[in-house]
């Protein structure tokens, strides 16, 4: 218990480090001293770049690492496989034909910072889940992750036919894909953090059903879990949770499935310990490759989603070796 | 006294077959009873729609005089354990842990667990003597070591009916006897026990009465070696057999030939 708590601490420590460092390095580097003074007062050299650029950003992957963790852990659990991720049942595809859609209608910003291609990509994320669970709540788990693969497939064409036929918005929705923390400012945090942050919390919150899920329908259904509300209450908050994150951020992808595998071998497999643990993890994962992503090869900038990819696909591999 | 009672039951996956009808059942306090049948007879089916897992299609599963559709989930857990026959544990969680999850239907899916809820789980450990590896993760545990576990989570349930599917099925003969020992004390204790077996043997050494299923229904009920006799095994499973004594213990032969 103790030693549980202790971890947590210590990955405390390490993303309050990530946060420190992706705010003093990047195109202009920084003091701690600077970014000291930058907080405190706004003053200094680097002030105005500190308070306007890279800590709105940083927090901006705060937010939306714990997010995709958050809801990785979730159907990790909920499907009882290690190598489920927040996109797995078509939140991706659905959010990215969102996005598409109010693209082509001309996109634009609809204040509180908020743009048409979050709200498209948002209410898609949502709309092609909703769809999912549909055609496959009745079923298994099983079920479910292969009406996703189909709803997914389906969608993922309708984006390519869409792009095909208005060829001039093929470049905003690559770019939308790719995924990436840049151009935010502070005014998009306060939807991000109630809306992405607050189904986040919610699922920890139902860390002891996600215990349950993990033995098994089976077990969990003899200790009395509800399973068909159970799995439809954690399917939402992590479709939303997942939503909100890539409305923001675009297709950033395996942050949501090394999270949770990192936290896991940290901290074991309760959810009350392991959701935590991979919100940091996920959190400081997503900073720090955004924090080379745009150091890398600046002045030009990697879009992150490419970045997290890279890293993501072959601890991917890894992972399917060592479950032999 | 009477703690279960199942009348005229069917279930099954599809609507329109179902795998058995018209089955009855008792379950007495202090009682360890035996469900056998041939593969495909229904044995998990009747378990799964007793704990409410499956549809039942028609008739009735009473606890204490309260049908089992007139109670929630959670009134229905606090009531009977069951440990299927093989589950998904999650390799990452410890010992301690898998068995307190044990105490959902009393505490609920929210609140932190109580004293109470730490000391149920404990005790359930004790009781089949597993406390010592409370701390390990169950990734680390042997078969005979998770088949205990599965067994405290249920206990922690602390059930007046425990339901269990092959509880033997991966066992060598010494966690055999050790857990049948287990079920005995726990039945001593007042707990009504239903088992699936495959074994009848083991359903004459260690059960009070059986339960026989085959072709949709239930062929037969009362005293192990009165329903177990050479007729029935060979009409049930086609098997030609003999039966005798050994240390006062009925046991059943099968012919090679």
């Amino acid at each position: 218990m103790s030693r549980r708590f202790g971890i947590l601490l210590v990955l405390l420590v390490c993303l309050a480090l990530a946060l420190l460092a992706g705010v003093m390095f990047g195109s202009v580097a920084l003091s701690t001293g600077d970014v000291w003074r930058a907080i405190r007062d706004g003053g200094g050299p680097g002030g105005v770049i500190i308070r306007e650029l890279r800590l709105p950003r940083v927090v901006l992957g705060v937010l939306v690492g714990a997010a995709l963790a958050a809801s990785g852990t979730a159907y990790q659990s909920l499907f009882r496989n290690p190598l489920a991720d927040p996109f797995i049942i078509g939140a991706s595809s659905g959010a990215a034909l969102g996005a598409t859609l109010a693209i082509v209608a001309g996109g634009g910003q609809i204040g509180g910072g908020l743009s048409l291609v979050m709200v498209g990509a948002f209410l898609g994320a949502l709309a092609a889940v909703a769809v999912v669970y549909a055609l496959g709540a009745g079923g298994s788990p099983l079920t479910l992750l292969l009406a996703g693969v189909a709803v997914g497939t389906v969608l993922s064409a309708t984006v390519s036919l869409i792009i095909l036929v208005r060829d001039q918005s093929l470049q905003m929705v690559y770019y939308w894909v790719l995924g990436g923390l840049s151009g935010h400012g502070w005014n998009v945090m306060p939807a991000l953090l109630s809306i992405g942050g607050g189904a986040s919390m919610l699922l920890w919150a139902l860390a002891r059903p996600l215990d349950a899920l993990a033995f098994g329908d089976e077990v969990a259904g003899s200790i009395g879990l509800p399973l068909g509300r159970a799995r439809a209450a954690i399917v939402l908050l992590a479709t939303t949770a997942t939503a909100a994150a890539v409305a923001v951020s675009g297709i950033v992808g395996f942050v949501g499935l090394i999270g949770p595998h990192i936290a896991r071998r940290l901290v074991g497999g309760r959810h009350g310990v392991l959701m935590p643990a991979a919100m940091m993890a996920g959190a400081m994962l997503l900073v720090l490759a955004d924090l080379v992503a745009r150091t890398a090869i600046a002045p030009v900038e990697i879009p992150v989603g490419i970045l997290t990819s890279l890293l993501g696909g072959p601890f991917f591999l890894y992972l399917l070796r060592r479950r032999r | 006294m009477t703690v279960l009672t199942v009348r005229q039951l069917a279930a099954g996956y599809d609507s329109a077959r179902p795998v058995f009808s018209d089955v009855d059942l008792r379950l007495d306090e202090g009682e360890i009873t035996s469900l056998l049948g041939p593969n495909g007879a229904g044995k998990t089916t009747l378990l799964r729609a007793i704990i409410g897992l499956l549809p039942v299609r028609h008739g009735t599963v009473t606890v204490d005089g309260v049908p089992l559709a007139a109670l929630s989930a959670r009134q229905r857990a606090r009531c009977i354990g069951y440990v299927p026959q093989r589950e998904d544990l999650d390799p990452g969680m410890s010992v301690f842990d898998a068995v307190l999850i044990g105490r959902a239907p009393h505490r609920g899916w929210m609140l932190p667990w109580r004293r109470a809820d730490l000391g149920a789980a404990e005790d359930a450990l004790r009781q089949v003597d597993i406390l010592e590896h409370r701390d390990r993760l169950l990734g680390e545990l042997s078969g005979g070591e998770r088949q205990r576990v599965a067994l405290a989570r249920a206990l922690a349930q602390q059930p007046a009916v425990m339901l269990l599917d092959e509880p033997v099925a991966h066992l060598d003969p010494g966690h055999q006897v050790a857990l049948f020992r287990v079920l005995r004390q726990l039945a001593t204790a007042g707990t009504a026990i239903l088992m699936t077996l495959h074994d009848l043997n083991q359903a004459l050494q260690w059960s009070d009465r059986t339960v026989l299923l085959a072709d949709g229904g239930c062929v037969a009920s009362g005293r192990p070696q009165e329903v177990l006799t050479p007729e029935r095994i060979r009409q049930v499973y086609g098997v030609r057999a003999v039966t005798g004594i050994v240390d006062g213990v009925p046991v059943i032969r099968y012919d090679s030939g």
